[in-house]
């Protein structure tokens, strides 16, 4: 079938370029390293390692050879997984990363969510209405909402409802007792695994806060792209011809202007996906949750410079998977990209 | 066009169903399900900042590390107080040429697999640390070889007389030594022991998922009524957010709570606020090998900065007092040395004739400490008032240490508090001011008379003697201006009315030993 | 993005204001002056440390208050803004520099240039800023200087990415292809057309930009590897300030409703210019 040949020509193409980029940043990791001062074995084992440990370190990593061999040998390292090994837990970064991955997840997930849910249909009401109090209010909103540091957000906000008002917990992935026997280290899913519902509850009260602080500054980005996208297609010749048609104003909102509207969301949103993995470290260390941003942040605090780096190798190739996912729900979803991709691959 | 209407109404019903199914399998489920099991009048949760690295013993001088294996491993000797007892020795004794030391073990005590504690795994343990070198091997400076006469005799051998070592056996963990060796991989059980359990103490290390649970040994061999089932430390890094939490019930007790929100807390009927007076002091320590500070007329002056008065009021709260000396108030041994104050005048003169007055000075901190940043702040502004600079850097911990390895590297001005790791001036005499101790060595310091002087300390069996040199030497490092001795520190500790009995401070494992916790209604 | 109007010549720009435009625009002449005057005209003992009189509350002596180390914090602000704004208008001038010379090359150059450079765009838009930010301060040290290269390193993927793109459609226009029928240079079509049309755009988002950046740059410094301690850059004194939420709140709002109102007027701007500059846009 034509559509399944141009399918996967397509997704050839976006996996291609995918890989491409993974080891462009493997690149870019390599020349930080190589970029660090001082000796690269002592850094590896470890500020007070002994000088037969820093020797054993300086053969295993190959730091003898010429530059070109090293990274060959860095580049099969890390197609094995190996990130490199922390200084201060002694464990490979690996595992340490995979032990605190779920927990940003669940929390960018969320934050992804209320991120949508309350932007997309505020936009759509406040196009609908364009110049109504509603709009207006939202946008002011918008504006001031935007121009908030989240962190600050976060404090303020960790007082009020956590300290003050008692209506959020004020830090903390799960109550005392409260959290599923842990499978990935992320409260929420495990207590989805364990299908415990008072611990998943919990687990919600704990990260409502962290991603609703978290999404603010994205929602207010999506709020406004939808609304100008709405807008602009609202004027357009095809839709008076639907309104002259006698569609009612609702089908004609969310059936016809809508979906034409919703490309840049998309686009938007995929990459903020990548955003918000990367803002997540600033509301983990608020909230004292457990994270790849704050695992991130220690390793800085700590000068454990692999860890670090196998963290940028790490984050960098999750927001790249998280970008070809956006891609190709795209594609599903939009004709005029699948148009458009798709035309273009005959070229 | 139709097919994507309901693609996109699809996609929304879809999140929209999902939502609903997972929020009603909640409700409705959670009816069924029982609560996790976890007794929480019987528990105390910790509330505790500071990344935990590792609980491998090796590495007990890391505070967080050491605060919660004090509770999970068992040492020799141990301390009440300031007096040296024995733990798991029933008796020891030096020989006469202080070179080596028998003991004798207690026959029933067992490790959490339930195996028993022998000599052998006295000697791995102390071998294990000689064989890795780092942590807390620094403590056991001298030891050469164990002899083990049986399972429960056996000998240390030193390889020079060493009075501090007994002493020093106070922080050294004693491991479950066939489970290392089984588990010790290529790094000699490190990575394994990081997040497991080798002892024999009170408490079996249990759930790290959220945060380091420790859990009631039930066969351990000096049982206490009153501990608690469990003991959570959480890990809260903001100072503000341990007290918030303390609050509002979710903590027990919080660590290193800052003094203003102690003050504030004071008042509280249902919070009681401890300071623990330990041997915590607040020190700027010199560089006096390499750079401006090996000049002593300029450490002198320096000294002559700060405001003491203003920064113990100011930062601290008025909990603590003003130091004399470089040692900390509670240790014994210490000579009557006067408290050093602002003159701002002859600093600027002191500076002037060593002609400093022009250089650029750096100052290391710790930026995780919140007060040590305040501090460090208030001593560059205070420099600034006599036209002097100081840079501020932060340092990590780690840092720092692998720092102390060369003089070059040295901070020639690092702010810290330090503490003594047990109860012996000897200690942070021997450690911070030998000059072979390097390492440990903060100061860089070389002075012959003084390495003479406490070479003949570790050789004297005599108590009094000893505390004579120590005091001798203090005195010394007095007058060559090695730091600038700020002020003791109590730092506040606070728990809620009713969960704990008390607090008591402890020398060894600040600011408390967890294995000390008693609950208010057992 | 629709193409901008080049085939007619630039419309004169309306002279007369609003209100609201006039507000906004005051603003942040203001903040520009605050932050080219401001350490000027501050008194001396905003650098130095009064511990006896921390953490006081607004008052007629201090409209702040003061901090943890008795220092006005009103007056902080004011010399804080200069870090704070210099910084982000450095990084946002310095990435829309490569943004723009990346484009420029990728569109009037060959195809294989064109897509060697997107491809290089797109790993560069792999990173999160903050996340490089971060192993920059572990390569480097934490400092302001760091973060200043992180962020200007990963803000120019976004830049040309969406200049190029602009460009290219420009060069597929009608009267370009006129022009190189009469024999004009690409480069020349370039630099003396495209180009100059594509900055309006690059205006807009520049002014909105410094904006963010504040924003982000104050987020580094909050986590520490940004600007450190005794700067007065706006992002470490709400670091500072941090433990004090629920003691002494003037320490914590007023640095951060600096930030937030600095982010929203050079956001605000760049909607004007934008409006101005293509009216049909307006309402938005």
């Amino acid at each position: 079938m034509l559509a399944f040949r141009a399918y996967s020509w397509f997704l050839a193409r976006r996996l291609g370029i995918t890989i491409l980029t993974l080891w462009g940043l493997a690149s870019l990791v390599f020349i930080m390293i190589k970029l660090m001062p001082g000796d690269e074995a002592q850094m590896a084992a470890g500020a007070d390692a002994s000088a037969a440990q820093i020797e054993a370190v300086r053969e295993r990593l190959g730091l003898d050879a010429p530059v070109i061999i090293q990274y060959f040998g860095f580049l099969g390292r890390l197609l094995r997984g190996d990130l490199g090994t922390s200084i201060v837990t002694l464990q490979p970064v690996l595992n340490d990363l995979e032990k605190v991955l779920p927990s940003t997840l669940e929390l960018v997930f969320l934050a992804m969510l209320l991120n949508l849910a309350i932007a997309i249909p505020t936009g759509i009401v406040a196009a609908n209405r364009q110049g109504g109090v509603f709009d207006t209010i939202c946008r002011v909103t918008a504006v001031m909402l935007g121009g908030m540091p989240a962190f600050w957000l976060a404090l303020v906000l960790q007082y009020l409802l956590g300290s003050v008002w008692r209506i959020v917990p004020i830090s903390g992935q799960a109550s005392f007792g409260m959290a599923a026997p842990a499978v990935t280290g992320a409260t929420a899913i495990d207590a989805i695994i364990a299908l415990n519902g008072p611990a998943f509850l919990d687990a919600l009260h704990h990260l409502i806060l962290p991603a609703a602080v978290l999404a603010a500054l994205f929602a207010t980005q999506v709020f406004r792209t939808l609304r100008a996208s709405l807008l602009g297609v609202l004027r357009s010749d095809f839709i008076t011809a639907i309104r002259a048609k006698g569609a009612s104003s609702r089908r004609m909102l969310v059936g016809h202007a809508l979906p034409n509207s919703l490309n840049p969301v998309l686009t938007l949103s995929g990459t903020q996906a990548g955003a918000m993995i990367g803002s997540a470290v600033l509301v983990e260390t608020v909230f004292a949750r457990q994270g790849i941003g704050a695992y991130m942040f220690n390793a800085v605090a700590q000068k454990d410079s692999f860890a670090v780096l196998g963290s940028v190798m790490f984050i960098g190739s999750v927001v790249c998977l998280v970008n070809l996912a956006v891609d190709i729900l795209q594609l599903l979803v939009d004709p005029r990209i699948r148009a458009a991709q798709l035309g273009s691959q005959s070229q | 066009m139709q097919s994507l209407f309901s693609a996109a109404q699809k996609r929304r019903g879809l999140m929209g169903t999902v939502g609903v199914i997972s929020l009603a399998a909640a409700i409705g489920l959670g009816a069924l399900t029982p609560a996790i099991a976890a007794d929480r009048a019987h528990t105390i949760i910790v509330g505790m900042g500071g990344q935990i690295n590792t609980l491998d013993p090796l590495r007990a001088d890391y505070n967080q590390t050491n605060t919660i294996i004090s509770a999970v491993y068992d040492t020799l000797v141990t301390y009440d107080e300031t007096t040296l007892v024995g733990s798991l020795a029933t008796e020891f004794a030096y020989a006469d040429d202080a070179k080596s030391i028998t003991f004798t073990l207690r026959p029933d005590v067992k490790f959490h697999d339930g195996t028993v504690l022998t000599a052998k795994d006295v000697a791995y343990s102390l071998d294990r640390l000689k064989r890795l070198g780092t942590g807390v091997a620094s403590l056991i400076d001298g030891y050469e070889s164990t002899t083990v006469t049986d399972d429960t005799h056996l000998t240390i051998n030193l390889n020079k007389p060493n009075t501090l070592f007994l002493p020093s056996l106070s922080k050294i963990y004693i491991v479950n030594s066939a489970l290392v060796e089984a588990n010790k991989g290529a790094d000699d059980g490190q990575g394994w022991l990081q997040a497991h359990d080798a002892g024999s103490g009170p408490y079996v290390l249990g759930d790290q998922s959220q945060a380091v649970v420790i859990d009631l040994f039930k066969d351990y061999w000096a049982p206490e009524a009153g501990r608690p089932e469990s003991i959570v430390f959480r890990r809260i890094d903001e100072g503000a957010t341990r007290v918030a939490e303390l609050r509002a019930g979710n903590v027990d007790v919080g660590f290193s709570i800052p003094d203003r929100d102690a003050a504030g807390m004071a008042t509280d009927p249902s919070l009681k606020v401890v300071p623990i007076n330990t041997s915590y002091q607040a020190e700027i320590v010199f560089n006096t090998q390499a750079g401006p500070t090996a000049d002593p007329k300029v450490r002198q002056a320096l000294r002559l900065i700060y405001d003491y008065e203003g920064g113990l009021r100011g930062i601290r709260g008025n909990n603590g007092a003003l130091a004399n000396g470089p040692l900390p108030a509670r240790l014994n041994c210490r000579p009557d040395l006067p408290v050093v104050h602002r003159d701002l005048d002859q600093a600027k003169k002191l500076l002037e004739e060593a002609g400093a007055l022009n250089t650029t000075f750096k100052m290391n901190f710790q930026p995780v400490f919140e007060l040590q940043k305040q501090e460090a702040t208030l001593f560059q502004s205070n420099a600034r008032e006599i036209g002097l600079n100081i840079e501020l850097e932060p340092i990590a911990f780690p840092n720092y240490l692998a720092a102390l390895k060369d003089t070059a590297t040295i901070p020639s001005m690092m702010l810290l508090e330090d503490f003594a790791q047990f109860p012996d001036p000897g200690i942070m005499l021997i450690k911070g001011y030998k000059s072979d101790a390097v390492g440990t060595n903060r100061a860089g310091y070389s002075n012959p008379e003084v390495d003479k002087l406490l070479d003949e300390a570790v050789a004297t069996a005599d108590d009094t003697k000893r505390c004579d040199i120590y005091k001798q030497v203090q005195t010394i490092l007095d007058k060559d201006s090695v730091m600038v001795d700020m002020y003791g520190v109590y730092k506040p500790a606070v728990y809620r009315v009713g969960t704990l009995a008390d607090l008591k401070a402890s020398m060894l494992a600040t600011p408390a030993e967890p294995a000390d916790f008693r609950l208010a209604n057992p | 993005m629709t193409a901008p109007a080049i085939s007619a010549p630039a419309a004169r720009p309306r002279l007369n204001f609003s209100a609201f435009e006039i507000f906004v625009i005051g603003l942040v002449v203001l903040l520009l002056a605050i932050a080219i005057f401001g350490p000027l005209v501050a008194p001396n003992s905003v650098y130095n440390s009064d511990i006896a009189n921390s953490l006081m509350p607004p008052s007629a002596d201090h409209w702040f208050g003061t901090d943890d180390q008795g220092r006005d914090v009103f007056w902080r602000l004011i010399v804080g803004a200069q870090t704070t704004l210099l910084s982000a208008f450095l990084v946002v001038t310095l990435y829309s520099i490569i943004g723009v010379t990346i484009a420029t090359v990728a569109a009037a150059g060959p195809r294989w240039l064109d897509e060697g450079l997107m491809r290089m765009t797109d790993i560069g838009l792999a990173l999160p800023g903050m996340v490089v930010a971060l192993g920059f301060a572990a390569a480097m040290g934490p400092s302001l200087q760091s973060a200043v290269i992180a962020m200007a390193i990963t803000g120019w993927p976004i830049t040309a990415r969406m200049l190029r793109g602009i460009m290219r459609q420009t060069m597929e226009a009608q009267f370009v292809a006129g022009a190189q029928v009469l024999g004009v240079s690409r480069w020349r079509l370039m630099t003396r057309h495209v180009l100059p049309n594509s900055l309006d755009v690059l205006i807009v988002k520049w002014a909105g930009d410094i904006g963010t950046t504040v924003l982000v740059l104050a987020s580094l410094s909050f986590i520490g590897v940004g600007a450190q301690p005794p700067s007065a850059e706006w992002g470490a004194t709400i670091a500072s300030a941090r433990g004090f939420v629920s003691t002494a709140w003037w320490t914590v709002v007023a640095p951060g409703a600096a930030v937030a109102i600095t982010s929203i007027a050079f956001g605000l701007l760049g909607d004007i210019i934008q409006v101005r500059r293509d009216p049909s846009l307006r309402g938005n």
